[in-house]
């Protein structure tokens, strides 16, 4: 009986049904800009985008370049790894700008150091016992501002029936209020050696990267990351099937929120500043960086992977406008026609895709 | 006996609040550095003087500016003093305060309407003319000094929605151009970082990676000039060898002029903005004639004076 | 050492003042399969919510292998060996075979909470043998179901009442929304588990499917049971007779006066 034929339609193994990663069409689109900005460069300015182009350095990359692209996207970048789980598990965060602003004002109030130069701190907001204090106390707070705003989120969208745009919102609003009230407005500056040496140089690189590979395997090879899938593909079929989804969306909010904190304390380490209007805007660099690597909104398909694409995509823009002098006033207009042409090529590909199927 | 008694009440305390003027103020932001610094100016100058104010947040949103005009209208205020969020919107606050016969003070940012205004508004702000012509001839002299007579510099903008951007910017090439400038400038790129110390830091280091050879930065605030500090200390670039330039001077601006870093900055008196458009609120409010355009100067400050403002800010 | 694998007795749900299940009382033996059948609003989806413990009774007993149940929620029904198959399908598109096959059951490699890591591996070896052991044909499990026909999904759906091990099948119109050839793939899995031996309880409108898959068949009507057919002792027209309320068969005589 089960050898039956009858009412299967003909169907055989086919090693050539199987699926060509979406993450595919987002490192066509990166390839295609970057293509892009290295002709457009050599036609108009005789410069090359990619290439080393000094005589006395023994490189073929313009590495200073290649750095810049993916040092000036990581703070977002790490941000987005939260709202790339987010978005999978069918939510949405606004929060995350608010968040970064907050926690950075936090964090540097307790990472300052008594003397600049000779002089007492101008902008010491405690008093002596929260000076030079070990760098692991303010990382701490951070982390721990991070969870408890990302957890109130969680539980607000887990055990009411506030749509996370709605309850994300008001985070957003309230977090940002917080951030102009813990000082008035002021900013918050020099901090420690210790504290300035966690954003020096490359190591935002290193946070985004070494984030990105951790939550690429949570994602793919653990049960929270199963989930996570789960309840954004068909949150009631979830739920019927065992899944705790309540403490799961608390789970995924709580690391989206730390996850902007850990943006905050690399973003005030890196510019030995905290200022009220931090990480203003964010949250949506984050959600595009997200989108264009092939998350969907809708939730229950994406991957880190494809967000870590998007970033570079992002710091590629950003640099090649610079490369090629355009004028301050086209480059918003044409940042967002990319934005809006990497998403309609991956869909076209996409549904030519199930097409062929 | 009783209704005299309620009358004469009643009349005492209508004197009384003729007495402590009541002045709405709606600032353009409460996250900016700088316009912190004018916020506090403003209440520390009411607070000193006895002067009722109440200080609303526009949050850079022109339609929520014009709410807040109109509701300190309805709430009945002597006058309203206005940091406007954005200086080409400002013909229908102006309109309204008018409509309502209520005394308006801008300041800080320029009016688009500032030729026009009526005889019951004002403004009161620092020449945004003068800022970016005093930081350009300081460090055209600093280059003369080190015996350059040519030089190829970046210029980072603020955010091109301010005016106070647009102007700064336009001072450069207006030195340059009246001939005030003692060594010939080439500006190699001009790009914005909207004011912002993050952003100033990621252009720096594009600019960088194109391995131009450049002897200074010219930025249109001290955030900027800070950005691009860090991104050349980064580099290992040696800061005696390039000048840079701000305008503000912030406490972190001049703690950098302190470590030898930012060669120039402009002070815009905060303080005197605040406390002179309050004055000219509150002489507005009883009837009194007042200049309509008071201009605060900005100051030049460098190594050599800047003891004299490490409290001003 | 009873055969009977459910047993309801008097089972009874009332929502407010409106009585949608009255005095049930139900058998099933091990082996059998039994349709449910009834207009709507008859009390067949309201009958099989009490007894997956979706929600909980009015009144009543249930009986589920040889032990009195009372099932706080879904998945205590499930844990108990009680697998049920949704019209609407608890799947979730994106995943593939096994993923779905295993949702809020997965095999663990190594235990940490949960971040415990997946053991991919044994999944997918167990689901192949449940794809198997219903006669499931899929050509790659390793691409999500979204991109497979209805019937295949269906399909999906019931091999895991195989992997699982379940003593009761329930099947809430398992067809009702596939083409000819997708409802003939998903009979041929039933006919598959009669083989094995599993018992099933099958709602369905389908008088062509219960005639060709069951071996007895229960009418509903205004909340309660009117009729309990052996296949071999009645046909379609009878059935419908029952459905509609023209005939009722005599034990059950009280409900024909509603």
């Amino acid at each position: 009986m089960s050898d039956s034929q009858f009412g299967l339609g003909g169907l055989k193994y086919d090693p050539k049904m199987k699926a060509k990663p979406p993450e595919l069409n987002v490192f066509l689109a990166l390839m295609i800009i970057v293509v892009t900005f290295e002709v457009l460069g050599r036609v108009i300015y005789g410069d090359s985008f990619l290439f080393n182009q000094r005589a006395n350095v023994d490189a073929i990359f313009n590495w200073p370049r290649l750095n810049i692209i993916i040092l000036q996207v990581s703070i977002i970048g790490i941000i987005a790894l939260g709202v790339t789980q987010v978005i999978i598990s069918g939510g949405i965060d606004l929060s995350s700008g608010s968040i970064v602003g907050a926690t950075a004002m936090i964090v540097m109030s307790f990472a300052q150091t008594e003397l600049v130069n000779g002089n007492p701190n101008p902008k010491a907001i405690f008093g002596p016992w929260a000076m030079d204090l070990p760098v692991i106390v303010p990382i701490m707070i951070g982390l721990l501002c991070g969870a408890i705003a990302g957890s109130i989120n969680g539980i607000l969208i887990a055990y009411t029936r506030i749509p996370p745009f709605i309850a994300t919102l008001g985070m957003m609003v309230s977090a940002r209020g917080l951030s102009k009230w813990w000082s008035n407005g002021n900013p918050v500056s020099f901090p420690t050696e210790s504290f300035a040496a966690l954003g020096k140089g490359m190591w935002p690189v290193v946070y985004f990267v070494g984030l990105a590979i951790l939550f690429h395997l949570v994602l793919r090879y653990t049960v929270y990351g199963k989930h996570t899938y789960a309840i954004g593909s068909n949150e009631d079929a979830a739920r019927m099937s065992g899944i705790n989804v309540a403490k799961q969306k608390v789970m995924i909010y709580a690391i989206a929120g730390m996850l902007a904190s850990i943006a905050a304390i690399v973003l005030s380490s890196k510019n030995l500043t905290a200022q009220a209007g931090m990480g203003v805007m964010y949250e949506l660099d984050a959600i595009a960086m997200t989108v264009i690597g092939g998350v969907s909104l809708a939730g229950g398909r994406g991957s880190i992977l494809g967000t870590v694409l998007g970033a570079l995509i992002f710091g590629v823009i950003i640099s090649g406008f610079t490369f090629l002098k355009l004028d301050a006033y086209y480059q918003e207009m044409v940042k967002g026609a990319i934005i809006v042409g990497a998403v309609v090529l991956d869909q076209w590909r996409q549904k030519s895709a199930s097409a062929r199927t | 006996m009783k209704k005299t008694l309620v009358v004469a009440g009643f009349a005492a305390l209508m004197s009384t609040t003729a007495i402590a003027e009541n002045i709405g103020v709606s600032m353009a932001l409460f996250d900016d550095n700088f316009l912190t610094v004018l916020r506090n100016g403003i209440q520390a100058h009411a607070d000193e003087n006895g002067i009722d104010v109440q200080i609303e947040d526009a949050q850079n949103d022109v339609a929520k500016q014009l709410d807040q005009i109109n509701n300190f209208i309805a709430s009945g205020v002597d006058a309203i003093v206005v940091n406007p969020v954005d200086t080409s919107a400002t013909q229908a606050m102006s309109d309204a305060a008018a409509a309502a016969g209520v005394p308006l003070v801008y300041v800080n940012r320029q009016p688009i309407n500032l030729d026009t205004l009526p005889d019951n508004q004002a403004f009161v702000a620092s020449n945004e003319v003068d800022s970016g012509t005093l930081e350009t001839i300081a460090l055209c002299d600093n280059w003369a000094a080190e015996g350059k007579t040519e030089v190829n510099v970046y210029v980072m903008q603020g955010e091109l929605s301010n005016q106070a951007a647009v102007q700064r910017t336009a001072d450069i090439y207006d030195v340059i151009a009246a001939g005030n400038c003692k060594v010939t400038v080439n500006v190699i790129d001009q790009q914005t970082a909207n004011w912002s110390r993050d952003q100033a830091q990621n252009l720096m280091t594009n600019w960088l990676s194109t391995n131009t050879p450049f002897d200074g930065v010219i930025a249109n605030n001290d955030e900027m000039a800070i950005g691009a500090i860090q991104a050349m200390k980064a580099a290992g670039i040696d800061m005696a060898s390039v000048q840079v330039g701000g305008v503000d001077a912030t406490q972190d601006a001049l703690a950098a002029m302190q470590a030898g870093d930012l060669d120039v900055t402009v002070f815009q008196n905060a303080a005197a903005q605040g406390s002179g458009s309050l004055n000219a609120a509150v002489a507005l409010a009883k009837g009194e004639a007042v200049d309509q355009t008071v201009w605060i100067p900005f100051e030049l400050v460098i190594p050599s004076n800047l003891d004299g403002y490490l409290s001003k800010n | 050492m009873t055969d009977i694998i459910l047993e309801t007795r008097d089972l009874t749900k009332h929502y407010g003042g409106v009585h949608a299940l009255e005095g049930a009382n139900f058998t099933l033996r091990k082996g059998e399969h039994v349709a449910i059948m009834g207009d709507n609003g008859a009390g067949k989806s309201t009958f099989v919510r009490q007894i997956t413990g979706v929600e909980q009774r009015t009144r009543g007993d249930i009986v589920f292998d040889g032990k009195p149940v009372n099932f706080a929620g879904p998945l205590d029904a499930r844990e108990a060996g009680m697998e049920t198959v949704y019209q609407t399908l608890a799947l979730a598109d994106h995943l593939d075979v096994s993923d779905n096959l295993f949702l809020g059951r997965e095999k663990i490699k190594f235990k940490f909470g949960p971040f415990s890591i997946l053991d991919y591996k044994a999944m997918r070896e167990a689901t192949l043998a449940a794809l198997q052991k219903t006669g499931v044909k899929i050509p790659n499990i390793h691409n999500s179901i979204e991109r497979m026909s209805g019937g295949q999904r269906q399909c999906v759906a019931i091999a895991r009442t195989a992997t699982f091990h379940s003593k009761l099948t329930i099947m809430d119109e398992p067809t009702a929304a596939l083409g000819v050839q997708e409802t003939a793939q998903v009979e041929n899995i039933i006919r598959t588990l009669k083989e094995a031996g599993e018992p099933l309880i099958l709602i369905s409108h389908n008088m062509r499917q219960v005639m060709d898959l069951v071996d007895r068949i229960v009418v509903f009507r205004r909340g309660r049971i009117v009729a309990n057919l052996n296949k071999s002792e009645t046909d379609g027209q009878d059935v419908v007779a029952y459905i509609t309320g023209a005939k009722t068969q005599p034990e059950y005589a009280e409900a024909a006066n509603l």
